[in-house]
Formats: C-alpha cells, structure tokens, sequence
C-alpha cells in the first residue's frame, strides 16, 4: 500500500499558504525514492536520482531524455542518443522523428540541415556542407600519351556548401607523342550541368615547362558537366590556345588551384 | 591494442543522372573505436571525352568501371541508361573550348 509520510502540512485552508502543500523550509520531498527527489538542503530538483547534483538533474539508462511538448503541435526531445552507450546528446524533433542536432562525444557538434544566418531561411543560402579529402589527378592529350608520376597526382579539396577548392602539385612522370589540348582530370567533384557555370584558376609552371612565349600565361578553367581541368594559354586579351600539351615535358610541374561550383 | 585500417565507399551520390561522385574513407580503429577518418574522391562519368581541335569535333569512349567496388559498379549500371548516357554527351559537347 502506497504511504505519505510527512512532518507537517501548513496553511491547508486559510492563510498564505491555503491551498497549497508546503514542504517546510529544509525538509526534503521524496518519490518512491528517485522517482523525483527535492533535495531541500542543496536546493536541487532530482529526477530519475535520489542525489541530483544539478538544480535540475534528470538520470536514466540509455536514450534518457527530457520532453517538451506544446499544444500546438511540436514535440521536442533533449537528451542521450537511443540505444547509445557512448554519450551522444540529441536534439530530437519527436513529431518528425528525426535527430536535428547531436553532440558527439568528443565535442564536435552534427547539424542535421545546415545552418541558415541571422532571419534567412533560404535552402540556398544554408551552409550545409564542410568537407576536406583528397583526389587523385590525371593527366591527358588530346592525342598521344601522357602521365604523372604517382607522388605527384595527389591532390588536395575542401568544400564548403557547393563551393570546392581544390589544389595540386603535379610532375608528368612520361609521354609519348602527346599534342593537342592538356587537360587536369580527376577532379573530386563535378560541375553544374548548366553552362553558365564556367570557372577558371591559377596556373604556376613551375619547373620544366618549354615553348612557352613571352607574354604566355597558363590557365586552367573547368565547363560545365565536367571533372576535368582543361591548361589553355591566357596570352594578351584572350586564350590563344587550347592545344598546349607541346608546353609539358617529362619532369614538367605546375601548380595549380581553382574554385568552383558543384551541384 | 589492436589498431586496424579499412577502407569503404560511404557516400556514393548521382548527381545530374550519370555523375557518380564517390567518397571513400579511410577509418583508422583501436580496438574498434575510431580515432581518424580521412576522405578520398571521385567521380565517373559514363564517358571519357575529348575534343580535337583540328577536326573540330568531340570523341567519347565509354568510361571502364571494372577496377570499380561492385558497390559503385552496381549504382552506375543502374544510372547510366542510354537516355542518360546520351544526355551527358549533349551536356559535354555544348563545351567547346573558348575560340573555337
């Protein structure tokens, strides 16, 4: 049979305090043990623990968690991942089943749908992705052959929304015959198939390049729907020409970066 | 303490019908708890092309998926339909180089 136990009950009918159970000023209240605990003394509510440690203290096993639900339809949990033993807190949308925020153990924050600033909240303007790897390059002609060696073909990227940057320090490595249009391939993402999206980047030759001209600028630039970088050279008002595979010898290097646009 | 290495294809999207973009980590484990994860990338693209300056015109030959995970060869059979193989021709060949 279920008991109260109390010292005192004031102020039941009249006074102050009508209407109201009173716990008297250093005494503390208990449920069923640490169902909900009052812990007077230290001035700390306990649920799920006979020894809160926190004005508020809610313990539980796995997936314990706190609600907040209104009225008017949103349903809100807060609390340890579901099943998880290693700590995750969890921002829950009940109502949609889904986790929208989560605070991985060892401090890095997972922000389900990006984040928008300030009132926006434009999908376009969500920052949605962060992302750094790296890509392998290769290397083409239009005709002949043509290869990096294989410590140089690594690149890096970084994307960050749909914007990539990427970089490489590229070495041919061998040829044979190679003419016509150079091109960078490999490129870890791809562009809009959408023909207003053209990008170019910078273009540094760095060793061992040869037939180039005074005035002659090596640029990459990158189309639509495409993974690869195409060398053109950028001389006085416009590119002159796309056929620079004869600039490459074996050993030639050039730095190269760019940023553009992915889907 | 037994540290391993593995590789796997985590995130294999089809982006405009026919790009595959593949990402690949690298997850380095201590006795099956992670400690570091690198990523690698990709795309494939149902053909390789050029285009020859001095004929004018585009070439395109299939692209060779074989050396690819089954995982990723599985995704690209699937979206890579004639239509769409097709469609990613026209998309490339509206990229003549500048000046041409």
């Amino acid at each position: 049979m279920s008991k109260i136990s109390v010292t005192t009950i004031a102020g039941l009918t009249s006074g102050g305090d009508a209407n109201t159970v009173k716990i008297e000023s250093g005494d503390d209240f208990v449920v069923d043990t640490s169902v909900l605990k009052v812990d007077a003394s230290n001035n700390r509510v306990g649920v799920g623990t006979a020894s809160p440690t926190s004005d508020l203290h809610v313990s539980g096993g796995a997936g314990a968690h706190v609600a907040i639900q209104s009225s008017a339809g949103s349903h809100w949990r807060l609390g340890d991942a579901v099943g998880s033993s290693n700590g995750i807190f969890v921002v829950r949308d009940h109502t949609n089943s889904a986790n929208r925020i989560q605070i991985l153990a060892d401090g890095k924050t997972q922000i389900a749908q990006g984040v928008t600033f300030g009132s926006d909240t434009a999908q376009a303007n969500t920052l949605d992705d962060f992302e750094e790897g790296t890509w392998t390059a290769g290397i083409s002609a239009a005709s002949g052959s043509i290869a990096l060696q294989s410590s140089f073909q690594t690149g890096l990227y970084t994307k960050i929304g749909d914007m990539v940057y990427v970089n490489l320090h590229m070495r041919v490595g061998a040829l044979s015959g190679n003419s016509g249009t150079l091109a960078i391939t490999g490129l870890p993402f791809a562009t809009p198939n959408d023909t207003n999206y053209r990008f170019s980047g910078a273009c540094a030759a760095h060793f061992g390049l040869q037939n180039l001209g005074a005035g002659d600028r090596l640029m990459p630039y990158l189309s639509s729907n495409s993974t690869q970088m195409n060398i053109s050279n950028a001389n006085g008002n416009s590119i002159s020409s796309n056929s620079n595979s004869y600039m490459v010898a074996n050993q030639s290097e050039m730095y190269l970066t760019m940023t553009y646009k992915t889907s | 303490m037994a540290i391993t290495k593995r590789t796997e294809n985590d995130k294999i999207e089809v982006v405009n019908k026919w790009n595959i973009q593949i990402r690949t980590a690298t997850i380095i484990e201590e006795d099956g708890v992670e400690i570091s994860k690198s990523f690698h990338r990709h795309v494939l693209q149902p053909w390789v092309s050029s285009y020859d300056e001095e004929t004018k015109k585009w070439s395109h030959s299939a692209t060779d998926i074989s050396k690819e995970d089954a995982d990723v060869q599985a995704i690209a059979n699937a979206a890579w339909t004639d239509e769409n193989k097709a469609a990613c021709k026209v998309a490339t060949e509206k990229n003549i180089p500048s000046g041409n």
